[in-house]
């Protein structure tokens, strides 16, 4: 039996004699663990102080049906709440009618109940029993639909969505039917008790019922579902990639959707991936190596004995195409899993992306360096025949080239991100952007290297691949042409504004340039090539200093000149070209934002080359520009 | 404070003003008597429903009704020392000194 003993006034004496912020504690419990201690008394945190309110709920007090709305409505905003990152317990647990549903772990229908209802009820209990209570239940069942969805693929828990349900069950046992059959009844009992209500209260009621039947229909289908044929209420925009347009269409729908601002929400970004894999299988019809064959094919045009099917049929092992199809599988292996974990990377919020990308920048970095041994391996059971030049003959390394493109365009997104998470100072702008046009540069040139490699098939013979990849190189110098002018113009901007001083660089006592240097260049510092540049170097390419301010601005002026021109010219392509067959609206707003980027930035410079006094500063990040390339507005200081 | 120190890790019975009371071993305190208490359970009384609920399902003959305090585990709570109206430490009856 355990006793107690009054130490109140000891405690009371003892403490008075400590100092303020003294404190007696078990030396192995920290602060860290402290911080999530609950605080007795505070109305936030402290639930046993709501407790006689919450027991004493009836739930079937009456209601006018403008409460039941309210009602309603109130739900659904919480539910959306959850949905963007809230906690249930927070949210809809909070709410005493789902908590009297659910309290008592219902695991049958019969079980989910507001309570025995009244013999004879009033109308004000009607409308509760027969429309709040069908509607509550039907609102759990998208719950439990959704609970199940989000955590299925990768989503950072915690981060973009709670999925914690504290041990409640969301009716997953009960039929989605079942639920179907009370909301019909609710919208039948409405039509039957159409005399009582006011046109607008009928007509407001009926709609939040058919809107909670439609988006129980969406919640109940999954990417199993949508592979077998479902359409949808609410996400048609992404069956699309279901309707296999090619790789590079679906990798630009990825990068789009990524983009899209508001962020698309977890269980977006879940069911995407769900309709892109399951089960290895590649929007429900492929095997990853087709896709990633695809992907080759159409960026890197290899020697038509690499990626030829039969090789896989042929079981000699001293046959060349045995050699070719035994190397082929392990690269499907291997670089088919960077790839496919690719797309799955831009269904993570931004922040989330980069920082993924940081790190898969240096497995792709290996994954050349592997890739260049086994091109040369295959050389010799291809026979490939290769381009004679001043410096020797040259082969096509296909598989590495590939890779390559990959790895600059991933860097070059590393950076564009960085601009839109506002993670680079505007003092380092110049030096950032001057990184940026450097990949582009590299990639550029490196797209006519793979250009040069691409031979004309013979008469008859697969034109049709052969103009395709033709047509994506273009396009894709085309791409980086105006994006590095675009760039390489902020550089001569941003280093004439750091010239006049007024992008407000800050002092440094901790820490001098080269380290912060290196902490920028972070991600980048093990990557063989392209290599981060010696410090004074970088300073001396990005600072000009043997340039004058006129010659800068002017540089700048025929750069976004430039600019201008190519994304004015790559807004009318058609998108067959740009590869954007089914996201062609979010190509054309895109390069839209990027147009007025250029104008906006062309305006500052014009501002720039104008004033000669004192200006002052200020970023335009706002949505009609590109999240990348927000615009300084120059002002003349007053 | 070797007086404080040696509530540390006690289970110690806290009353607060609303004569709620948590059983919890002590981790940490300063001068204010805010307390961290680790694997707490908290205690409360009866609600008045709950009383007539028991009185309604009791026969009545003694006159008497009998209605058990709720509990409930908490975990890791911080009690802010101008709450407390009472501390109690635990001792088991019959354990050696």
């Amino acid at each position: 039996m355990t006793t107690f003993r009054d130490v109140t006034k000891e405690f009371l004496e003892a403490s008075g004699k400590l100092n303020v912020g003294q404190l007696v504690q078990d030396p192995d419990f920290t602060l860290f663990q402290a911080v999530g201690a609950l605080e007795i008394m505070d109305p936030k945190m402290d639930s046993g102080l709501l407790e006689p309110e919450y027991e004493r709920f009836y739930a079937w007090a009456p209601r006018l049906p403008e409460e039941i709305i309210g009602i309603m409505d109130h739900l659904l905003c919480n539910e959306m709440a959850w949905h963007l990152g809230s906690a249930l317990s927070q949210t809809l647990f909070a709410n005493l009618y789902i908590d009297k549903l659910l309290s008592s772990s219902p695991m049958k229908l019969e079980q989910a109940t507001f309570g025995t209802p009244p013999r004879e009820p009033t109308p004000g209990q009607e409308i509760v029993l027969h429309v709040l209570q069908p509607y509550c239940l039907a609102l759990i069942k998208c719950c439990g639909y959704m609970a199940k969805q989000v955590p299925s693929e990768h989503i950072y828990e915690e981060e973009d969505f709670v999925p914690q349900t504290y041990g409640l069950p969301l009716l997953q046992n009960i039929e989605h039917a079942e639920i179907v059959v009370l909301l019909d009844s609710a919208l039948q009992w409405l039509v039957d008790n159409e005399a009582a209500l006011s046109k607008e209260l009928a007509a407001a009621l009926r709609n939040r019922l058919k809107l909670r039947k439609l988006l129980l229909e969406d919640f109940a289908k999954d990417g199993e579902s949508y592979h077998e044929g479902a359409t949808s209420n609410w996400v048609e925009n992404m069956l699309k990639i279901l309707n296999y347009a090619g790789a590079s269409n679906t990798m630009t729908y990825f990068m789009h959707f990524s983009a899209r601002r508001p962020t698309p929400l977890p269980y977006s970004r879940s069911l995407l991936q769900s309709l892109l894999m399951k089960d290895m299988k590649v929007l429900g019809r492929m095997p990853l190596k087709c896709i990633l064959f695809d992907d080759i094919q159409e960026l890197a045009y290899p020697v038509k004995e690499l990626l030829d099917p039969k090789n896989f049929e042929v079981e000699a092992p001293q046959s060349p195409k045995y050699q070719i199809a035994k190397r082929m599988d392990w690269f499907v292996e291997r670089a088919g899993r960077s790839y496919i974990e690719l797309y799955r990377n831009f269904c993570q919020n931004r922040a989330r992306l980069r920082r993924i990308l940081c790190k898969a920048v240096l497995d792709w970095d290996s994954l050349q360096v592997e890739s260049e041994e086994i091109d040369s391996e295959l050389r010799d059971f291809t026979n490939e025949a290769p381009v004679h030049t001043r410096d020797g003959p040259l082969y096509s390394f296909s598989l590495s080239s590939w890779v390559y493109h990959y790895k600059l365009r991933i860097m070059e997104l590393i950076i564009l991100l960085g601009f839109e998470l506002d993670i680079f100072p505007l003092h380092e702008f110049d030096g950032m952007y001057w990184y940026l046009q450097f990949y582009l540069r590299t990639r550029s040139g490196h797209v006519d290297r793979m250009r040069s490699f691409v031979r004309t098939p013979p008469k008859g013979e697969d034109q049709e691949g052969y103009n395709k990849t033709i047509s994506m190189l273009n396009y894709t110098l085309l791409e980086i042409a105006a994006m590095q002018d675009l760039a390489s113009a902020c550089v001569y901007l941003y280093c004439a504004l750091n010239r006049r001083k007024v992008l407000g660089k800050p002092k440094t006592p901790y820490g001098d340039d080269l380290l912060r240097y290196e902490g920028r260049m972070k991600p980048f510092l093990s990557i063989g090539c392209p290599e981060v540049i010696a410090y004074d170097t970088f300073r001396s390419v990005v600072d000009n200093e043997e340039m004058e301010m006129k010659e800068i601005l002017s540089y700048a002026n025929d750069h976004i000149a430039e600019a201008k021109k190519q994304y004015q010219k790559m807004s009318k392509l058609p998108a067959s070209i740009v590869r954007a067959n089914i996201c062609y609206d979010s190509f054309r707003t895109n390069v839209n934002c990027l147009l007025r980027s250029c104008v906006g930035v062309g305006v500052a410079i014009g501002v720039l080359s104008r004033e000669d006094g004192p200006v002052e500063v200020t970023l335009d990040h706002g949505d009609k520009y590109h999240p990348a390339f927000p615009v300084p507005c120059i002002k003349v200081k007053s | 404070s070797p007086v404080l120190q040696a509530f540390i890790n006690k289970s110690l019975r806290v009353t607060t003003t609303d004569a709620r009371f948590f059983i919890g071993e002590l981790k940490c305190t300063d001068r204010d008597r805010n307390l961290i208490l680790v694997n707490t359970t908290e205690y409360r009384y009866p609600s008045a429903n709950d009383v007539l609920n028991a009185a309604k399902e009791s026969d009545g003959s003694s006159g008497k009704v009998r209605v058990d305090m709720t509990n409930r585990f908490i975990g890791l709570v911080v009690v802010p020392g101008n709450v407390i109206t009472k501390i109690e430490v635990q001792e088991s009856a019959g354990r050696r000194g």
